[in-house]
């Protein structure tokens, strides 16, 4: 297993979400919002803090 | 003297400490003004004209009796209407609240009336503080966005309708829209300022934010609102300086970190040589200017913003969501409906991220007095269906550190111009000293032509 998703995974999961929610039609109008949230998901993980630096935030 | 409305905060204040001037004379001044300008500008939502005035006339006896209550003494404030007013209307430019009305009054409009101050009325602001525009319009020129949230607030200032108002910011929605029109935005440390009784967009980012037309006015508001309030569990108990106190503090003229990494990239040919023109006039006045560069982290500081952001929101407004989606705004709608989809680790690790992106910002600012950088990327963009670009606020209200603007000059086009400064969490002290300093060298107070 990679240690974070990457970005089809991010936006598959997210697409899955928004048909569930509110059905194909505008699952498809909310493409591009959909992708670029994904992006930004997908940015996030790549900065994310080192593990063994973080329980240094909570001292 | 001039007419009471163009005074700024310590002015009016200091007339009626003095004698001079009646908190009713203001009061009256700036109501006449607001009946002259606002069917044109649209930056006010309510205003309860017999309750200002009686106040003002309160506030005269109180003079009379005992002397001033405190700093801003019969000063009438803006407050945007997200901020809860026992009694008045708090409808958050919105129809699902469109009236509502709070029975109790938010921490810091209890500050502003404790310190003497007169709540004037409630400024327009976009729909829950969202991106939806507002009906405010840009004094500078009405085919340019006023920007926003706080529209209003900032557009009330800009044209003298009031000293000082109350913002927010969760993206940039103080610092942006005093840019555009020409006044000075303080956005202080996540937590230096109460948010109890101001409706949320996003708990973690939401930061109260000051309008004013110059820092020293800044640094009496801020010390007015500032300091803990076990009511909001964001809110700090670190200690409150004085603030105008601490601005004759600056020991010479401020060590400066220049960021044109990121910020010049994004911005427009004009804005570059325009803030390289002021970085330079702060040079000969004195300062030390120093290239810095943005830490790592620095490039997923946006997309935590907004994943946070969209996610809070959703959540604040699921119940209305689910009942009335249709009375929703299509910008607060879609950030609604997006923030549904997004998996709780997700959210989390952008938490996460900014937690770094904090500690990494913070060590970028030490060693100097404050950082610099163009205060948007271009004017007021001649576009009504936007608020304009948040991407050079979005950074330090995420992070948490104070950010300010100050008015720099005009464009070719005639819309103001600003700069940015940040400093360190808790320190906006030093931050308000440094931006004293800045606003005295580059001496670009601005006022609308046709709201002088």
């Amino acid at each position: 297993m990679r240690a974070h998703p990457t970005y089809e995974e991010l936006l598959r999961d997210i697409t899955e979400r928004a048909k569930s929610l509110w059905g194909e039609a505008k699952a498809a109008e909310m493409t591009a919002n959909l992708e670029s949230t994904a992006q930004q998901m997908e940015e996030i993980d790549r900065t994310m803090p080192k593990v063994d630096v973080e329980p240094g935030f909570y001292q | 003297m001039p007419e009471p409305f163009q005074f700024s905060v310590a002015e009016a204040a200091g007339e009626i400490r003095q004698g001079n001037l009646s908190p009713v004379e203001l009061a009256q001044s700036l109501l006449a003004r607001i009946d002259a300008l606002d069917p044109s500008l649209k930056a006010w939502v309510t205003i309860d004209r017999e309750e200002v005035l009686s106040e003002a006339k309160r506030r005269e006896g109180e003079i009379a009796r005992g002397g001033p209550k405190g700093p801003i003494h019969g000063v009438p404030v803006g407050l945007k209407d997200i901020f809860y007013t026992a009694g008045m209307k708090t409808a958050c430019g919105s129809r699902i609240n469109a009236d509502f009305v709070p029975d109790y009054d938010a921490t810091t409009v209890s500050r502003i009336k404790d310190a003497g101050g007169i709540i004037l009325g409630k400024a327009v602001t976009t729909e829950f503080a969202s991106g939806d525009p507002s009906p405010a319009v840009n004094p500078w020129n009405a085919a340019h966005t006023p920007g926003g949230s706080s529209s209003g607030s900032s557009v009330a200032v800009a044209a003298r309708m009031c000293a000082a108002a109350l913002g927010s910011q969760t993206g940039g929605s103080t610092c942006r829209p005093a840019a555009y029109n020409g006044i000075v935005g303080l956005k202080p440390t996540y937590g230096r300022v109460s948010r109890y009784g101001v409706v949320p967009l996003s708990w973690s980012l939401d930061t109260v934010g000051i309008l004013v037309r110059n820092v020293t006015d800044a640094a009496i508001m801020l010390q007015v609102m500032a300091g803990h309030d076990p009511q909001d569990p964001g809110c700090s108990d670190q200690p409150v300086p004085d603030y105008l106190e601490e601005m004759g503090r600056l020991d010479g003229p401020p060590r400066i970190g220049l960021i044109k990494e990121f910020f010049y990239e994004q911005s427009t040919t004009e804005v570059r040589n325009h803030t390289d023109a002021a970085v330079e006039r702060l040079a000969e006045a004195g300062a030390v200017i120093q290239e810095i560069s943005l830490p790592e982290s620095f490039a997923s500081a946006h997309s935590c913003q907004r994943v946070v952001s969209i996610v809070e929101c959703a959540s604040f407004h699921e119940e209305s969501y689910r009942d009335r989606a249709d009375e929703f705004g299509p910008k607060i709608r879609s950030s609604i409906e997006m923030g549904m989809l997004i998996p709780s680790v997700r959210y989390v690790q952008a938490q996460r991220a900014r937690r770094q992106f904090r500690a990494d910002m913070m060590a970028m600012v030490r060693g100097l007095d404050v950082v610099l950088t163009p205060g948007t990327p271009a004017p007021a963009p001649r576009d009504l269906n936007t608020t304009g670009n948040a991407m050079f606020q979005s950074p330090w209200t995420s992070s948490g550190l104070p950010s300010i603007v100050i008015p720099s000059g005009l464009s070719q086009e005639g819309l103001p111009l600003a700069i940015q400064l940040a400093g360190l969490p808790w320190d906006e002290g030093k931050l308000l000293a440094a931006a004293g300093w800045c606003e005295a060298a580059l001496g670009a107070a601005l006022s609308p032509p046709d709201y002088s």
